[in-house]
């Protein structure tokens, strides 16, 4: 009864998590990936993790920075997405067809930056997380946050 | 020409399309639910979780501090007090990959020569195997091998050692570099630098410039050198003796490397440097940035990581990473142009001048319908010994120099672009087009 209660339980932590942090997770891999159908199929992959892992994690902390790392470690295999690329990704536009011609300009200029400068232009400049975290996040060091920051920039205002 | 003004209106567009994504309407649950294991699984996790200490880590990007990540948990999957062995998940002692009760020791069984075909288990998606082959490539030095990823923008956290290519040993975390130099290998994170002159023992020997952070390190018996990128992305490349203090070296006066930055990396004890120059950068057909490497691009190498020499050969494509064998290096190239691709360089003169292979060896180009890139059809790796090469249709050969192939039996079953990590004594492959439930990647021990 005991360990039915507990299965339940991490079921309901789950699916709240799922909630909550949908949203969060996709936009790190779209930045990451620069590809929406991508960072979808990522996404579902990192839920799928946390799912298969929901019974070994701590729920009393936060699930975020786990499926964040999960997600980028999903993502960052780039031969793996350079497969899924080229072998057949589904081609399903999510978006409306002017949403989509949007995107495909966003996605143009966003093209210029490797991964590492896109994700760290999203999280620091648009959602606010300092260098510091997003180093954490990365695996790397705030320097490097700022150096690519910088090159983003100037990648972005070179491009137009 | 894209149509933003400035950098702010790019990201804020960015925002405005992204927050309009919307979730599925379920959530996903994976396959293990449904297998007689996940009960098993389910109930032992239960018991875990009373006894289990999750190694606290920090990372808060978005949200607060936090005690989950992903290794912590696979840790304690492996934990001697939580082993719940998933058939499929870990392979025998004997013939597939395998991890200790620790997670720190990763055992890839098999023989280093004479292949004639493999034995095939699974690798669980926990696997640190997985993590530590990202880069798809060994660097194999005088006292064994070693595996991490080959440049900084993506690293991984892991570094792998093994003096015999069957038993690996977790290094130092975080580590996004490794290299092999004159007194052993050097790992770098961040810019921490760690050193072992065996691959078991590591030391902190000190950090690196703070003003500049390493992207890509190779070594050789001479020393390191590095493609450093400073706080306005400018690249430069640099040597030095110890990973420690570093020196610029001028490859050829005059160069400015493009946005992309050059990479570095040693094959069969040379040093290659690849990378594109700054004048061709410009704008494709819609907008699309096309890299300047199209028209621009060089390899170059060197034996003393200070005096470089330009090879010849290289087709106008970007020079990705070299596969090595005892008899010849195989240049892997991406192309910028639309539709792309990638491309395949030969050397029999250990890099020197490089031969175009529109053929891909033995492989043949895949066959698509419309413009869809020029990639080969199937995949080539090699372990610094042997090349493996394996067509989408399952023919494998084998080869030392990349002109001679030997057919040999495969059954790893679907092989796709850059699918394939050949270590010392078999192969990672990850499915070309996985399905749900399917194991992340499968090791070949070779017999």
């Amino acid at each position: 009864m005991r360990a039915q209660a507990a299965i339940n339980e991490t079921e309901i932590l789950y699916e709240r998590a799922f909630d909550e942090h949908w949203a969060a997770v996709f936009k790190f891999l779209l930045a990451w990936t620069n590809d929406w159908p991508a960072a979808e199929d990522l996404t579902q992959e990192a839920f799928v993790r946390l799912w298969r892992n929901r019974g070994r994690l701590d729920w009393s902390q936060p699930v975020l920075p786990w499926l964040l790392v999960a997600g980028r470690r999903l993502a960052t295999d780039r031969f793996r997405a350079l497969r899924r690329r080229v072998l057949g990704a589904p081609q399903h536009s999510p978006l409306d067809d002017d949403l989509h011609d949007r995107w495909l300009d966003v996605q143009a200029a966003m093209a210029a930056l490797s991964g590492l400068e896109r994700t760290s232009v999203v999280l620091n400049l648009i959602y606010g997380s300092s260098t510091a975290e997003v180093a954490e996040l990365l695996d790397t060091t705030p320097g490097a946050i700022r150096a690519a920051i910088a090159r983003a920039r100037e990648k972005l205002e070179a491009a137009r | 020409m894209n149509p933003f003004h400035d950098s702010d209106e790019v990201l804020n567009e960015w925002r405005d399309i992204a927050d309009r994504a919307t979730p599925p309407a379920r959530a996903p649950r994976g396959s293990a639910s449904g297998s007689p294991w996940a009960a098993l699984l389910t109930v032992a996790v239960v018991l875990v979780l009373a006894a289990a200490v999750l190694v606290p880590r920090a990372i808060a990007p978005i949200g607060p501090a936090v005690g989950n990540s992903p290794a912590a948990t696979e840790a304690v999957t492996a934990s001697p007090a939580t082993v719940v062995p998933s058939p499929s998940a870990i392979g025998s002692a004997d013939s597939g990959p395998s991890q200790d009760s620790a997670a720190t020791t990763v055992k890839t069984s098999g023989i280093p020569d004479n292949w004639q075909g493999f034995d095939w288990t699974p690798v669980a998606d926990w696997s640190p195997l997985l993590g530590a082959a990202d880069d798809h490539r060994v660097v194999s030095w005088a006292h064994g091998y070693a595996m991490t990823q080959r440049i900084g923008d993506t690293p991984p956290s892991e570094v792998w050692a093994s003096a015999d290519g069957v038993n690996w040993i977790l290094g130092p975390e975080p580590v996004s570099l490794v290299a092999a130099g004159p007194a052993g290998l050097v790992a770098i994170g961040g810019q921490v630098v760690w050193t072992s002159p065996d691959g078991a023992k590591w030391t902190k020997a000190g950090t690196t410039s703070a003003s500049t952070y390493i992207t890509s390190i190779a070594g050789n018996s001479s020393g390191f050198v590095a493609i450093t990128s400073d706080a306005s992305g400018n690249s430069a490349v640099e040597f030095s003796s110890d990973a420690l203090h570093w020196s610029p070296v001028t490859v050829e006066a005059g160069l400015k490397w493009d946005n992309t930055g050059p990479i570095v990396q040693e094959a069969n004890g040379r040093l290659f440097l690849m990378g594109g120059l700054a004048a061709g950068s410009g704008l494709g057909p819609n907008g699309m940035v096309l890299l300047s490497t199209v028209i621009n691009t060089h390899i170059w190498w060197s034996d003393d990581g200070r005096t470089w020499t330009r090879s010849t050969g290289l087709d106008g494509s970007y020079g990705a990473y070299i596969d090595a064998a005892s008899g010849g290096l195989l240049l892997h190239t991406d192309y910028g142009s639309i539709p792309g691709g990638s491309g395949y360089l030969w050397s029999r003169d250990n890099g020197k001048t490089w031969t175009s292979d529109p053929g891909f060896g033995p492989l043949g180009p895949r066959v698509c319908e419309g413009e869809c890139g020029n990639f080969p059809d199937g995949a080539i790796g090699s372990n610094g010994k042997t090349f493996l090469a394996v067509k989408s249709d399952g023919h494998a050969w084998t080869s030392t120099d990349g002109k001679t192939w030997k057919p040999i039996a495969w059954g790893g079953g679907s092989v796709g672009l850059n699918s394939l990590v050949v270590l010392p004594r078999g192969v990672l492959v990850y499915p070309a087009s996985p399905n749900p439930g399917d194991p992340p990647a499968t090791y070949g021990a070779a017999k």
